[in-house]
């Protein structure tokens, strides 16, 4: 983050609904213009943080600095900030542009200047021939530009996105992430964008924070957040990975090894500091990031090459842009792995090599695989 | 921020009913053990005279006996008739559909007075119904239904007909039909899928619309008043006359909290009840 | 024919049935009402609209028919008032003990009617409330307030609350979010919910008989006393009115609000 005030600053945030404590001691800061992302699983207290920054949520304890202004008693009509709903929440009695100009209107802007500022903002969307429609006459991809619309006429210092896109299909979904990216470009609206996609979160991101059970695991850019997780559960929770429980074996300025728990098998990963020999550790290596092929007549020869090893397959199964499969390795240890689909396929039973390079092996210190944290 | 501004937009209402309603009712209470002489009017002093009397006198007794008989009659006839009713307008897929519902909805919110005078029309002496009955000759002379039970049970049982049937469309509309399906694939003859699944899954409808029935048939006062005249009493008309004849207020009031406690024990059991079935179900 | 036929046609013969018990006094009523007659028959003897023209020129009658939609009008206006924020408090705050507050409010549908009605004589002669009007209409607002919080309630229940969120987050203070959103998308229960009241209050005798004063006539009560004093073509001639009138109404709230999802 650059030198410049923080466009939005949370600060050690705190809700409770009764026992369950939705949002733990959160702090934020967001630079102007940043897109970022919550990412968690529902439940995590991403959407409580969220309506708190808009005010539909009363904090329990902490503050919300919004450009320099503390705003956590201000009442939600008086933020000046935008929030896109999950379900759009249109007022079904209105037209698009009644919608639209819903904001506006209640600024007190002038009739004069109302109009224009509505079509132009419709035009920004590519719904402009749409305005005297009803939302129930909008498909959804309509009806969520119309939301956009809506919150971004009044020029509002953050927009808030509660899972806006969730309510899509797929393909609608993707074509709206793009959208979204460019307009943010083009606007350079601050975003806040909560989301359960972590395909969603790391393509539209300038930085992703992870959450879990109302606190923050991780804040970083996204491909820190994919490369390096912090922790077991980021690790679980961004793209899929096999976890391995080891042991250091060594340390060193090229390499650390580790000697995995209930056999011979050893992984080497790239360097990493802060690790003493004999410390427990979880191994974590994504399932594309394991690679396959047909055991050759080397392979005896190259059994000693490392993270190098002779697996049979017991599962596969194809999903177009991959092959799915289950390798089972020579301890008896199961490793999933995705390869790409434009492969040739190994029949279950094969006998196979996999393989994956150290830089792609993630070491989680302390917990085994099972560990949230 | 919201918390308190509930009990604020709920204040007029509940000073209404407070004001209006809770607080007239319960000041029954004493009146209801004040002693009243003839004459005179209401005393000071405490008597249960006026409860004893209500709970041992046959006349009361009788009165009491006949209110609740044809509370249980009512909700039976109504139960009879409306059940195939309601079984039908939940069920069609006519379009006319929402036009018969409010067919049944118009006699409901036509006025009371108004649909007893029909059926004064009807049950009299030389009403439409002994004019019909001699013409079929299935009797000699005309046959007397006023001022007597079965005027007042065809009466009461045509005004709270539709409550019952729209209880029950809501019931049984509540029902999914793919399990009555299910039933008939399982290999149940229509009869008993309607007795083993459709009946039993209606159960609570048809308890909320009994309960409901037997209430407002035991409450009523202009239907039993009109239809039964000043002698075949009910406890609603007992306690109109002893307020606006008799003048007997302490009297008046010791049965108008018995009807009260009659129906919200009534009411408040069926909650109950509708609580066990509806955690089963 | 198969046995599921035979089933279709007796259940359709018994809605007939049924629909022709329901229909039966209306008809009665307006068949003897056009009757030459000085008594009440039916058929009617001979085809006149007398009845009709001796009601409404009759000035109690017209009396009563003023001041029983008066005393609605009034009435039907308080317990929107009441019921509207009522049923906005009890589904979108959250209160505590709502539930009894509901039931509270919902208890005069099932209370005995002429319970009230002797427990307000009697409470209104102590505070001398007797044979006026405010009296009148604040016990017609008690019996009403429960069909109002019914139908609104209903209705609220059916709008998403993000809309008013969507409105404060927009910049609309409570009040107004309420005025500009969530009151328009309720209009049905409103409205469905204004006429239950006015009919609840328009037809009531067991709660006004008890608390009319000298001079205050209500139409129903009019009737009903006319019915104890002897039946005669001009009751059916006033009621045929009513018939009409209340047909016509429930015809428009259906077409225009779709009336039967609210009973």
């Amino acid at each position: 983050m650059s030198g410049a005030a923080p466009a939005l600053a949370v600060r050690r945030l705190r809700k409770s609904f009764g026992a369950v404590v939705a949002v733990d001691d959160v702090s934020l800061d967001t630079a102007p213009g940043e897109f970022v992302s919550l990412l968690g699983p529902s439940g995590c207290g991403k959407s409580t943080l969220l309506r708190m920054v808009a005010g539909l949520v009363e904090p329990d304890g902490g503050q919300i600095v919004l450009a320099g202004e503390d705003i956590t008693r201000v009442a939600v009509h008086r933020r000046n900030l935008g929030l896109v709903f999950q379900s759009y929440a249109l007022f079904p009695h209105m037209t698009v542009f009644e919608n639209v100009a819903f904001g506006l209107r209640r600024r007190g802007v002038s009739v004069a200047e109302l109009g224009p500022r509505v079509e132009r903002m419709l035009e920004l969307v590519r719904l402009g021939p749409l305005g005297a429609r009803h939302p129930r006459e909008l498909s959804g991809g309509q009806q969520q530009r119309v939301a956009l619309a809506r919150a971004l006429v009044t020029e509002p210092r953050v927009l808030l996105l509660d899972e806006p896109l969730s309510n899509l299909d797929a393909l609608l979904r993707d074509e709206m992430r793009v959208e979204l990216k460019r307009l943010q470009e083009r606007l350079g609206t601050t975003m806040i964008f909560v989301t359960h996609d972590q395909a969603e979160a790391l393509i539209l991101s300038d930085r992703v924070v992870v959450m879990e059970a109302g606190r923050v695991e991780q804040v970083g850019r996204p491909e820190e957040v994919y490369r390096q997780p912090a922790t077991a559960f980021v690790a679980r929770f961004l793209g899929r990975a096999n976890f391995l429980a080891g042991t250091v074996a060594e340390t060193g300025g090229a390499a650390t090894v580790v000697r995995l728990d209930g056999g011979g098998l050893s992984v080497v990963a790239g360097p990493r500091a802060g690790l003493a020999i004999g410390q427990p550790v979880s191994v974590a290596v994504r399932q594309e990031a394991i690679g396959i092929e047909v055991a050759g007549a080397e392979a005896g020869r190259e059994a000693g090459r490392p993270n190098h090893f002779a697996v049979t397959v017991v599962f596969h199964a194809f999903a177009g842009q991959a092959h799915h499969y289950v390798v089972q390795l020579a301890d008896g240890r199961e490793l999933e792995i995705a390869a790409p689909g434009s492969t040739p396929p190994l029949p279950r039973g094969s006998r196979a090599r996999v393989q994956w390079s150290p830089e792609d092996v993630i070491l989680l210190p302390g917990a085994g695989p099972g560990g949230s944290r | 921020m919201t918390r308190g501004h509930g009990w604020r937009l709920l204040a007029p209402a509940l000073v209404l009913l407070a004001v209006a309603f809770v607080g007239p009712v319960g000041m029954l209470v004493p009146t209801s053990v004040r002693p009243y002489v003839p004459l005179v009017g209401i005393t000071s002093g405490f008597t249960a005279r006026h409860y004893v009397r209500l709970l041992t006198d046959s006349y009361y007794l009788e009165i009491i006996g006949r209110t609740l008989v044809l509370g249980l009659t009512v909700t039976c006839s109504t139960l009879i008739i409306g059940y195939p009713l309601a079984f039908f307008l939940a069920r069609t897929p006519s379009r006319w559909r929402n036009w018969l519902t409010i067919l049944v909805v118009f006699p409901l919110m036509l006025n009371l007075v108004v649909r007893t005078f029909g059926w004064i029309a009807l049950l009299a002496q030389n009403g439409l119904v002994n004019q019909a009955l001699q013409a079929l000759g299935l009797v000699e002379s005309p046959v007397k239904l006023l001022f007597n039970f079965a005027g007042l049970l065809i009466g009461l049982t045509h005004i709270f007909l539709p409550f019952m049937v729209l209880v029950l469309i809501g019931a049984i509309q509540n029902i999914p039909r793919d399990v009555e399906d299910a039933a008939r694939v399982l290999g149940a003859s229509w009869g008993s899928a309607f007795l083993r699944i459709t009946l039993p899954l209606s159960a609570p409808g048809i308890l909320s619309g009994s309960i409901l029935v037997f209430v407002l048939t035991i409450s009523a006062l202009v239907t039993p008043r009109l239809l039964g005249g000043p002698t075949y009493q009910v406890m609603s008309t007992l306690i109109y006359d002893e307020f606006l004849s008799r003048l007997n207020w302490p009297a008046g009031s010791a049965q108008s909290l018995l009807l009260t406690v009659m129906v919200l024990a009534l009411v408040y059991l069926s909650g109950r009840l509708a609580r066990r079935t509806g955690a089963r179900v | 024919m198969t046995a599921a036929r035979v089933r279709t046609w007796l259940l359709r013969a018994w809605v007939t049935l049924v629909f022709g018990f329901l229909m039966l006094p209306v008809v009665v009523i307006v068949l003897a009402s056009l009757s030459r007659t000085s008594y009440l028959t039916v058929p009617p003897r001979g085809l006149t609209l007398t009845w009709f023209s001796k009601v409404l020129s009759d000035p109690e009658y017209v009396q009563a028919i003023v001041f029983s939609v008066l005393l609605a009008l009034v009435a039907t206006a308080g317990s929107l008032g009441a019921g509207i924020a009522a049923s906005f408090a009890l589904i979108r705050r959250r209160v505590a003990g709502g539930a009894g507050v509901a039931a509270l409010l919902n208890a005069p549908l099932v209370f005995p009617g002429v319970v009230v009605g002797v427990a307000l004589l009697q409470f209104y002669a102590l505070i001398h409330l007797n044979g006026t009007f405010v009296g009148l209409a604040l016990a017609h607002m008690v019996i009403t307030v429960p069909y109002v919080v019914r139908a609104v309630t209903a209705s609220l229940q059916g709008i998403d609350p993000e809309l008013e969120n969507a409105a404060r987050v927009l910049g609309a203070s409570g009040p107004v979010a309420f005025f500009t959103v969530t009151l328009p998308l309720i209009r049905p229960g409103v409205a469905a919910g204004a006429l239950f009241s006015f009919i609840v209050s328009f037809d009531n005798v067991p709660v006004s008989i008890f608390l009319l004063g000298a001079g205050q006539m209500t139409l129903p009560v009019k009737i009903f006393s006319a019915i104890e004093y002897g039946v005669d073509p001009s009751i059916a001639a006033i009621s045929t009115m009513l018939i009409l009138l209340t047909g016509l109404g429930l015809a428009v709230a259906e077409r225009w609000i779709g009336f039967h999802r609210f009973v």
